[in-house]
């Protein structure tokens, strides 16, 4: 009974990490245009709109850690603090959103996927990127793919993640006030 | 309240007041206006001075080449490992706050009144020891001072300056150590080097390791991380492929502050830090330095108040000098070069027809590249011992013995004592003035009958001591004055000499007192006695003769093709007859035919030339032939003799009493390589030119 | 409050979490690179059997050629060891070439790493060079037990010495991502003054020994165009590194041998 209300928080932390692995592999084969696609609002998504605070927060963090670790050292612990504050901004908004996904869930995502890859653009020196204006078109490029990516699979990862959750274990919509 | 209103001296007082205050408050806004809006400028510059400053940055000399475009000077990159002190000020802050907080745990145990052997139990032993009338400081650990009274502690401090200096070392130290260990060295730096380039210079890197070889340029290109604070420093030195070659003519440079005075780097009146430059100090490189000098660089940053760089404002890149063009040779420079090697000796050829200088060799000379950064003092002594600062092609001064004879015979004959048949005795005696004075002729047994073109070409003395003398000095020293032998050549090197002489009877009166003799004459009319000239001013001299003129304007620097045509050298005519020249050019070309500069004769090339032999008195007290008797060898000459295209003039110093040197064989054989390489070039250009 | 824990935590701390991560996820990666090669397998198996003759066919020919060119190359080995045994030269970096699967590649405007199947288990220290067949990749930048980071020569930050082709005078390389995309680009600077490149001519640049990560005259890239540095003592221009780089499956990591590691520097 224990494990089985665990089942949810597994369910997301094993689609979170089947999910990094599809995109590192499709990111393998866009290496040969140098093209590399980051979706990090994806994997905050089922947490932040179906589990607990507590337990969306650990999936988050955890799967920062993940991304962290198997990015190059460049992105310096950058996804495990934006996963859990994209969960905690997702967290906020949940009342307001489709938990099975919508429209709204949809533009949610665009926008702080968007956000996030900015602010990642950003940290990363200018030094470090060789120069912004310099490769503009290939980072915009590179923008719109992930973009497309969550517009795409957003709410079908999301849907199958549900689904998933359902066959081990009855819906639950964990209420839990955010810390502060 | 009311009595109060109406008490008049209470609203005198307050009206008194109140103007008071109106007063000290209109001369408040009115000063603060003043300082607001008149004198804003003003104000605005302070603030610049203090939080602005300008770096000034050297631009890359220019180049200098040979006349066919190939490079004699160039530049070459060195590079230095540097720190950059801004990007470590956390690591200086975080260092110095843990070695006091070192210190104070090593001082919390120390308590007034404690006894020496108390604290030497907590403390160890000490490093200095200070005493005066009244205590005794012991300083444990380097900085931390206990001091003591009647023996026992009455204080302690730390030396928080010291300590600051220290924790700022280290971490220097320890980038230097993270350096040492990629390229293998063992760098040290010591403190007061630091300190100085801490408070005077800043805003600019900090060298750890200067002149890093290319090996350990990679090693460091390889190893250090791109943001690392350590970065590699590149400058330019002076490089020159061709080591010594034409060294007194190239000259070298030394370090110099950037000069500022250009107008196009703005903020003249900011705190400037200067990168170290370059500016020529000898040869070319001080003649042209204005033109191989660059515009410098600058940056104006804005800086913190300990002075760190916090924002670049401007930038503006240094420009590259301007590189120029020499009318050297540089094969036939160092042709003449190597035949005069481990001689005291100079060798000057020039383009007849625009004066160019085609090589300018002096020996013993140096190796430019030893000069370069800086002349080490053991370089520099060692270049003094060998005498190779002197340039003996510009600035030696000696008689020029029979080559002279070129001007006697010109003078004779303008004088009308020489013609063409003029046919003399030679028996190998010459008697001379009233006391007959013997003068007597290189060949004991005389030449018997001989005229002018065999006196040229068997540089016979007796015949020039009687024409000689029977034609005056006043008349073979003006002669040599219309030669331009009095004066210098006006070749654009510095520090030509100027003390050149063409002797004549006042100067003789003046100078050394005594009237002038008919010996003297004798003397000067074979090139001997007082007559002092350069090596350049003989090749002068012989392109003068070849061309017909009287002056030739020698030039270090390229003249263009299209201005070749028309050179005015400022002479003037010698005003010989065609056949009177023509008997001094036969002369000439007999003496290499069978003559005294056999050794220079190359079958197929009409050459004209006459060697000298003189003897002089070793006036270098340094030496230690000083006051001995050595000879001088000497060889003038101009070829093809129908068209002259190049005039050579060579001196070489005899430099034990035991030389035997003579023109025709020392100086001839030189000449002749020249004369051969220049030749052979030529045709090879002809050919390659021809389609 | 997650902000100021992540920043409080010890950088130990935190190196072994990632470390930990790290390691994780390294048998799925291998499992998908296991899988490719799979894939690859089969893609071969489904070659026809004629197809496979002939192909079997040309590499015995390649075979013999560079068994040739082996036994050519080694006696000019002995005659080199020969000659710098004559004029007393120092000896030069030897490595031993660790060939290393690529497990998946990382290369976007962000980052331009690659994943290889080799680690600290097979004395792979972090700065050892990676070569392939067509020249350098890169260095490692991080190595884990069984697998290492490859920073690639184009990736931004990277920086290496090399040379001209022909020239001795060392000039150095940065990576810099731009320009069209999937065709690596750079920049090579401290080029010498008197270097000059073509379109039609352009300089090749290749690796030096002297940084003691790359044997010699390894191919880098090609330059076709320079223009005079900032401070008018180089030239400097882009680089275009082959475009191969961005689509390895196997590389080589260059390991120094033992005796060579400690060799002093011959100072001028």
């Amino acid at each position: 009974m224990h494990l089985r209300r665990h089942i949810p928080l597994l369910v997301a932390l094993i689609a979170n990490n089947i999910l990094w692995l599809i995109l590192t592999e499709l990111n393998h084969y866009l290496s040969v245009w140098s093209l590399y696609i980051l979706t990090p609002a994806l994997f905050v998504l089922y947490p932040a709109l179906n589990l607990s605070y507590r337990k969306g927060l650990l999936v988050s963090l955890l799967t920062g850690l993940l991304q962290d670790s198997a990015l190059p050292l460049s992105s310096n612990g950058f996804f495990t603090l934006a996963l859990p504050t994209l969960h905690l901004i997702t967290f906020r908004l949940r009342d307001k959103l489709h938990r099975e996904g919508g429209l709204d869930t949809v533009l949610l995502l665009q926008v702080v996927n968007l956000i996030t890859l900015m602010v990642l653009t950003a940290l990363l020196s200018p030094s470090q990127l060789g120069g912004l204006s310099a490769h503009l078109l290939a980072l915009i490029l590179q923008i719109l793919l992930s973009q497309l990516v969550i517009l795409v699979t957003g709410n079908y990862f999301l849907g199958l993640q549900r689904r998933l959750g359902k066959v081990f274990f009855k819906e639950v919509r964990e209420e839990e006030a955010p810390a502060t | 309240m009311s009595a109060v209103k109406k008490d008049p001296s209470f609203i005198w007082r307050i009206a008194t007041l109140t103007g008071i205050c109106g007063i000290f408050f209109t001369i408040l806004f009115a000063c603060l206006g003043l300082r607001q809006f008149v004198e804003r400028k003003e104000y605005r510059e302070k603030e610049e001075r203090q939080t602005k400053r300008r770096i000034l940055q050297p631009a890359p000399r220019g180049e200098i080449h040979d006349r066919d475009g190939r490079l004699l000077v160039g530049n070459q990159s060195r590079h230095s490992a540097v720190i950059y002190l801004e990007q470590i000020r956390k690591e200086f802050r975080s260092q110095y706050l843990e070695d006091v907080r070192d210190i104070r745990a090593l001082r919390e145990p120390i308590r007034k009144g404690m006894t020496h052997a108390q604290v030497k139990e907590h403390l160890g032993l000490f490093d200095r020891h200070h005493e005066d009338e009244s205590s005794v400081t012991l300083t444990y650990n380097k900085y931390l001072k206990v001091v003591f009274e009647n023996s026992v502690v009455a204080r302690t401090s730390v030396s928080s300056s010291d300590l600051q200096w220290e924790a700022r070392l280290k971490v220097v130290r320890r980038y230097l150590e993270q350096v040492n260990k990629i390229i293998g060295r063992s760098e040290t730096i010591s403190r007061k080097k630091f300190e100085r380039h801490f408070n005077r210079k800043l805003l600019l890197p900090f060298t750890l390791v200067p002149k890093l070889t290319a090996e350990e340029y990679a090693r460091l290109l390889d190893q250090l991380p791109l943001d690392s604070p350590v970065q590699i420093f590149t400058d330019s030195t002076r490089f020159y492929p061709y080591h010594s070659a034409a060294s007194h003519t190239l000259g070298y440079v030394v370090f110099s502050e950037v000069d500022d005075e250009a107008e196009e780097i703005e903020g003249h009146n900011l705190k400037t830090f200067r990168l170290k430059g370059k500016q020529g100090k000898t040869g070319l490189e001080l003649s042209f330095n204005d033109q191989l000098d660059g515009t410098p660089g600058g940056e104006i940053w804005r800086v913190d108040p300990m002075g760190f760089q916090f924002e670049l404002e401007k930038k503006q890149l240094p420009t590259f000098g301007q590189s120029m063009q020499t009318s050297l040779d540089i094969d036939l420079q160092m042709l003449a070069e190597e035949q005069i090697t481990h001689k005291k000796a100079a060798v000057v050829a020039l383009d007849v027809k625009t004066g160019e200088v085609l090589a300018l060799a002096s020996k013993p000379d140096y190796n430019l590249n030893d000069l370069t950064p800086y002349i080490s003092t053991k370089v520099y002594r060692r270049i003094e011992s060998e005498g190779g600062w002197l340039p003996r092609a510009t600035q030696g001064l000696y008689p020029p013995g029979s080559t002279f004879k070129i001007l006697t015979t010109i003078a004779a004959m303008r004088q009308g004592q020489v013609h063409n048949e003029t046919d003399f005795e030679c028996k190998g005696v010459e008697l001379i003035g009233i006391n007959r004075e013997e003068f007597r002729c290189h060949n004991p047994r005389g030449h018997l009958a001989i005229k002018i073109q065999r006196a040229l070409a068997l540089s016979c003395n007796t015949y020039f001591y009687h024409y000689g003398v029977r034609t005056g000095i006043d008349h073979i020293s003006t002669e040599a004055r219309r030669f331009g032998l009095h004066t210098s050549t006006g070749i654009e090197l510095p520090h030509e000499t100027r003390r050149m002489l063409i002797p004549d009877k006042e100067w003789k009166k003046v100078r050394i007192g005594e009237p002038w003799r008919p010996g003297d004459t004798a003397n000067s009319a074979i090139g001997q006695g007082y007559i002092l000239v350069t090596p350049l001013q003989m090749a002068c001299f012989t392109a003068s003769v070849a061309r017909g003129e009287t002056l030739t304007k020698p030039t270090i620097l390229r003249v263009p093709d299209t201005q070749r045509s028309n050179i005015n050298h400022g002479g003037e005519p010698i005003g010989l007859s065609k056949e009177q020249t023509q008997q001094i050019f036969q002369g000439m070309e007999k003496a290499v035919q069978f003559g005294t500069a056999q050794l220079c004769k190359i079958p197929g090339i009409r050459i004209a030339a006459k060697t000298g032999t003189a003897q002089v008195k070793d006036s270098d007290r340094n030496s230690p032939t000083f006051g001995q008797k050595l000879t001088l060898a000497w060889f003038i000459g101009f070829a093809p003799v129908e068209k002259p295209s190049i005039a050579i003039a060579i001196c070489v110093e005899g430099t034990d009493p035991n030389d035997n040197y003579q023109g025709g064989t020392t100086a001839a054989p030189i000449a002749r390589n020249l004369f051969w390489t220049y030749f052979a070039k030529k045709s090879q250009q002809q050919l390659t030119q021809t389609p | 409050m997650l902000f100021l824990a992540w920043a409080l935590l010890p950088i130990p701390l935190k190196k072994a979490v990632r470390n930990g991560f790290h390691e994780f996820q390294v048998p799925s990666w291998e499992a998908l690179s296991w899988g490719r090669d799979l894939q690859n397998f089969w893609a071969g198996r489904a070659n026809r059997h004629s197809e496979l003759i002939s192909q079997g066919r040309d590499l015995a020919r390649l075979n013999g050629a560079f068994r040739l060119q082996v036994m050519e190359n080694e006696s000019l080995r002995q005659e080199l060891q020969r000659m710098e045994a004559l004029l007393d030269l120092p000896p030069r970096p030897r490595y031993r070439y660790e060939v290393a699967r690529v497990t998946h590649r990382q290369i976007g405007t962000w980052w331009h790493e690659m994943v290889v199947r080799k680690g600290r288990d097979d004395g792979i220290t972090e700065g050892n060079g990676v070569v392939y067949a067509g020249g350098v990749v890169g260095k490692v930048q991080k190595v884990y037990e069984g697998t290492s980071i490859v920073r690639l020569v184009t990736s931004p930050g990277f920086r290496m010495p090399a040379t001209l082709h022909g020239q001795t005078q060392p000039l150095f390389i940065q990576g810099l991502q731009h320009g069209s995309i999937g065709k690596p680009t750079g920049r090579v600077r401290n080029v010498p003054i008197s270097s000059n490149v073509t379109p039609e001519n352009p300089g090749y640049l290749v690796s030096t020994s002297l940084g003691q990560v790359f044997p010699n005259g390894l191919h880098i890239g090609k330059v076709e165009h320079l223009e005079q540095s900032s401070n008018g003592l180089f030239r400097e221009g882009t680089v275009q590194f082959p475009s191969e780089l961005y689509n390895l499956n196997e590389v080589a990591i260059l390991v120094p041998l033992p005796s060579t590691t400690k060799t002093a520097l011959k100072r001028n």
